[in-house]
Parts: C-alpha cells; sequence; structure tokens
C-alpha cells in the first residue's frame, strides 16, 4: 500500500510537469530509474489522455451561443439590480411595494413609473454605463406580478367550473422557470405577494397533474417553487401530488447519493428552455424529492456560507 | 507569471465580476468555457448534453457568484463543483433518455494535418468509451485533471477529498485506462496552451 502511494506520488509530480511543458516523458523516466519500467507506460497513458482533451476545441457556434445569452443575462441582472435599488431608494414607495395585497399591482406600477423615469432620463440605468443604452429590459418584478395574476384569473376560471388547459400550464411553468433564474436577492422585497402566489400555483400545479401526470415540467415547477420559499423562509402547504409517474429503479449508473455535498433536489430549468405546449406525454420519470432546505445549486454546498 | 499573481489576478477579477462587471464575466467565460465543454463532455459522453449543461452552469454561477467567497475554495473549484452537480441532477432526471453521440465535426483550431486530427479524435473517442467503465470516483478524477485541466489540489477541492487520495484515485484511473485502452500509439506533438487553457 505505501508503494502503490509512493508512486503514486511520483506519477502526480511527472503528470504536473509534462502537462506544464517542464519536462518531457523521458526526463521523467531518467529522473526516477528506479520507477522507470512502471511509471513509463501510465505516464504515457496519462500524458495521452491528457492531450486529447486539450486538442478537443468545442464547436465555436455553441461558444459564441452560450456567450451571447451569459452576457446578456448578466446585463438584465445588473439593470434589475439597479431598477430595485432606485425604488428601494424612494422610501414610501418601497413600503408600498411591499403591501402583500397591492404588491403585484405595486410591482407593475413600479416598473411601469421606472420605465417612464429612465425615459425622462431620471434614473440611471446599468446600461447607461455603456453608451446610454440598456441592452435587456428588468423583469424580475414583473414575473412575480405576471404569475400572481395569471394564477388569480386561473384560480377564479377553476371555482366557476373551469378546467385548467395546456395553455395554462405551460404559461405557469414558464413563470416559475423565470424565477427560479432570478437571484434570490431580487425576490426578497417580494417574499409575501410571493407565499400567496405559490400557495395558490401549487394548486393549481396538482389540478394539471389530471392533465400530465408525474410530468417533468410540473416536477421541476414544484422543486423551484419548494427552492425559492425556502429560501425565503415562506410558509408553504405540503407536497403536491403531481400524479402517478412510474418509479424507476435504482439506476446504476446514476452517482452514488451518500456523498454529504451532494445536491438533494431538482433544479429549475434555464428559462432558454421553456415548457412545450405538450401535456399528453407522461415521460417515464422519478418523482424526486421535494426540496425543503436551501441547499441547491444557488449555493453549492460546502463552499459558500 | 508566477502562480501566486496568477491567483490575484483570477481574484481580482472574480471580485468584478460579482459586482456585474461585463468585460470581468467576459473573460471569465472565455477562461472557463472550453475548460468546462470538456469537463462536462467526459462527464456525459455526449456532446447535446455537453452543450446544454455548459450552459446551464453558466446562468447558475451568474445566480450564485455574488455568494462566492473565495475564502471556502478557489473559483475554479466551485465553478466546477456547480458543473459536478448539475452533471448529476441531470443523470438523475435523464435516466431513461440514453441519449449519446459521436464527437462534432468542430474540432481542434490547430494547424495540424488531418491526419493527426483523426488519430486525436479518435483517441479521445476511445477514452471517453474507456472512462466509461472506471468506478465514478475515477472517472470524476480523470475529468477534472485532464478535461478541466484542474491540478490536484483543485480536484480534491471540488471532490472533497484529500490531495493523497485524490493522487491514489488518478494512479488507479490511469493504470485502469491503459488496460482498457492499450499502449498510446505515440504521444502527439506537444501542444502549446492558451493562457486561458491553463490549469
Amino acid at each position: 500500500m505505501r508503494r502503490v502511494k509512493k508512486l503514486s506520488e511520483i506519477l502526480e509530480e511527472c503528470i504536473e510537469a509534462g502537462i506544464a511543458g517542464r519536462r518531457s516523458l523521458e526526463e521523467s523516466l531518467a529522473l526516477y530509474p528506479a520507477q522507470a519500467e512502471e511509471l513509463e507506460p501510465l505516464l504515457r497513458t496519462a500524458l495521452s489522455v491528457s492531450d486529447s482533451f486539450q486538442s478537443y476545441t468545442p464547436p465555436a457556434a455553441v461558444e459564441q451561443r452560450i456567450r451571447s445569452r451569459f452576457l446578456a443575462d448578466a446585463a438584465a441582472r445588473r439593470n434589475l439590480r439597479h431598477l430595485e435599488g432606485s425604488i428601494e431608494g424612494r422610501g414610501w414607495f418601497a413600503g408600498f411595494f411591499r403591501k402583500p395585497v397591492f404588491g403585484g399591482f405595486a410591482a407593475a406600477a413600479a416598473v411601469a413609473v421606472a420605465v417612464v423615469a429612465i425615459a425622462v432620463g431620471g434614473v440611471n440605468l446599468g446600461g447607461s454605463e455603456n453608451g446610454g443604452t440598456s441592452e435587456t429590459d428588468p423583469l424580475g418584478p414583473t414575473v412575480v406580478f405576471d404569475l400572481g395574476k395569471k394564477v388569480n384569473s386561473l384560480n377564479e376560471h377553476v371555482q366557476g367550473g373551469g378546467q385548467v388547459q395546456t395553455a395554462d400550464v405551460t404559461e405557469i411553468t414558464t413563470l416559475v422557470a423565470a424565477l427560479g433564474n432570478t437571484p434570490i436577492e431580487d425576490l426578497q422585497g417580494s417574499s409575501s405577494e410571493l407565499e400567496t402566489t405559490f400557495a395558490d400555483t401549487l394548486a393549481i400545479l396538482e389540478d394539471a397533474a389530471n392533465l400530465d401526470p408525474g410530468g417533468q415540467d410540473l416536477l421541476d415547477a414544484e422543486a423551484t417553487i419548494r427552492t425559492i420559499a425556502a429560501d425565503l423562509d415562506l410558509d408553504l402547504p405540503g407536497p403536491v401530488d403531481v400524479g402517478d409517474a412510474t418509479p424507476t429503479p435504482t439506476d446504476p449508473s446514476v452517482e452514488p447519493t451518500d456523498d454529504p455535498v451532494e445536491p438533494t433536489d431538482v433544479p429549475a430549468e434555464p428559462t432558454s428552455t421553456p415548457s412545450g405546449g405538450d401535456v399528453t406525454t407522461s415521460p417515464s420519470v422519478t418523482p424526486q424529492p421535494t426540496p425543503t432546505s436551501t441547499d441547491d445549486n444557488r449555493s453549492p454546498p460546502g463552499f459558500l456560507p | 507569471m508566477s502562480p501566486n499573481s496568477d491567483a490575484q489576478a483570477e481574484r481580482l477579477l472574480v471580485d468584478a465580476a460579482k459586482a456585474g462587471d461585463q468585460a470581468a464575466l467576459s473573460e471569465l467565460y472565455q477562461t472557463y468555457f472550453p475548460r468546462l465543454y470538456r469537463y462536462i463532455l467526459a462527464r456525459t459522453g455526449n456532446t447535446y448534453d455537453a452543450e446544454d449543461l455548459t450552459e446551464e452552469v453558466f446562468m447558475r454561477v451568474l445566480e450564485a457568484i455574488k455568494r462566492f467567497q473565495h475564502r471556502e475554495a478557489p473559483f475554479s473549484a466551485w465553478l466546477f463543483r456547480i458543473a459536478h452537480n448539475a452533471v448529476i441532477s441531470q443523470r438523475r432526471k435523464e435516466t431513461a433518455r440514453g441519449r449519446s453521440s459521436q464527437l462534432n465535426d468542430g474540432m481542434p483550431v490547430d494547424s495540424e494535418g488531418p491526419e493527426e486530427l483523426v488519430e486525436r479524435r479518435v483517441t479521445l473517442n476511445e477514452v471517453m468509451q474507456a472512462a466509461k467503465s472506471l468506478p465514478d470516483a475515477q472517472r470524476q478524477v480523470i475529468s477534472f485533471r485532464f478535461a478541466a485541466g484542474l491540478t490536484v489540489a483543485e480536484t480534491a477541492r471540488a471532490m472533497g477529498k484529500g490531495e493523497g487520495n485524490v493522487k491514489v484515485i488518478q494512479h488507479k484511473a490511469i493504470a485502469k485506462l491503459r488496460e482498457m485502452m492499450g499502449q498510446p500509439r505515440k504521444r502527439p506533438k506537444p501542444k502549446v496552451y492558451e493562457k486561458s487553457e491553463k490549469a
């Protein structure tokens, strides 16, 4: 065992030197003549594996596409922070913005006022740093408002004897996914409103499960809602029954779950891949345990406070 | 530039990115995109997932970077931990999908002849095929060390293991890969790594 460990260290030292271009394979072997015979094939394999990976260049089109989205998303977040900073600065207005009953309408009004303010040059958005043009529109508060509005109208529809339609589910899961991609700090001002809206949304998801039992979009939406709720310490009803998706037996290819730093929840889907309108299919998925902690990929476990 | 000054430069870059600086974010992307893509490709074995998950990881980075703290881990270890989690989540969600694909044609930019390109592509396919048979910890180490270009120290942080443990796992993985792949036919000429792709 001791011998194995020693060779492991020699091997690593030679790999590091080889990758960095400090030593050739032959020079490394000359440095360790006693281990050269055993070391040579391992080192040759390791350097070959390294070269194979490092010589592979990802497709340029993919690189460009993801870069565009990454930077656009970053700009949108920055603009949103500026906008919310402007709103927070107006004391009575900020209080109004947070009121649970009027919060949704206030949020919309806030955005509208801010947009007007921007138009007349009264508010300095992040985009102005780059020559006075806003790269994207701030969306976070309006998503909260849109979700609340959609859920309220659906509730009225259902209470009046109507049914949840496929398009409704698609719209809701898309809005929830958008919320999942919003920094949690940016949702804190809407906590009260979100608590009510999320409770109603969960009820609608349960209705929607009749259309798409075990649907992945529904599972993802519920997971996103519960993750955000945990982050904001919101009080929500218990797990939603999203139908009878066939549980998949433990897949041997899935990594073991005993790693204490493994995520245990289902992260939100990116907004670029909203759910399609087809809820007639029932993908065979394993219902995920409902996340109840904040231990998601917003805060990789073990690294963040 | 010394490793210390490299680390300091990256620290400043990350701090600027945390503050929302577009140029800093762009530079971080430039630095980590190829490494992240290769890592996910090595873990998933197909370019579709590599593309989707690379995008997803960068979006998650935007969400979480404000809370990143240098004292907890190097940025690279933090970033690849997010990538690791994304791969795990993907597997849990899509175990039934069973997609796979060969490598794309958008291959290396190095000025090499077609024969050498083909040989490397075959080798990479062989490597990835062989790596699928490795125990998970070994596959993780190979992906972190050779696809992502992390150091042993960074790999240890990303995996939550000791450095000595990582070296032993690496040794076993390489021995097993050699057994499965046979002796490499030849080692391609040394590649001059771009600064942005260094570990």
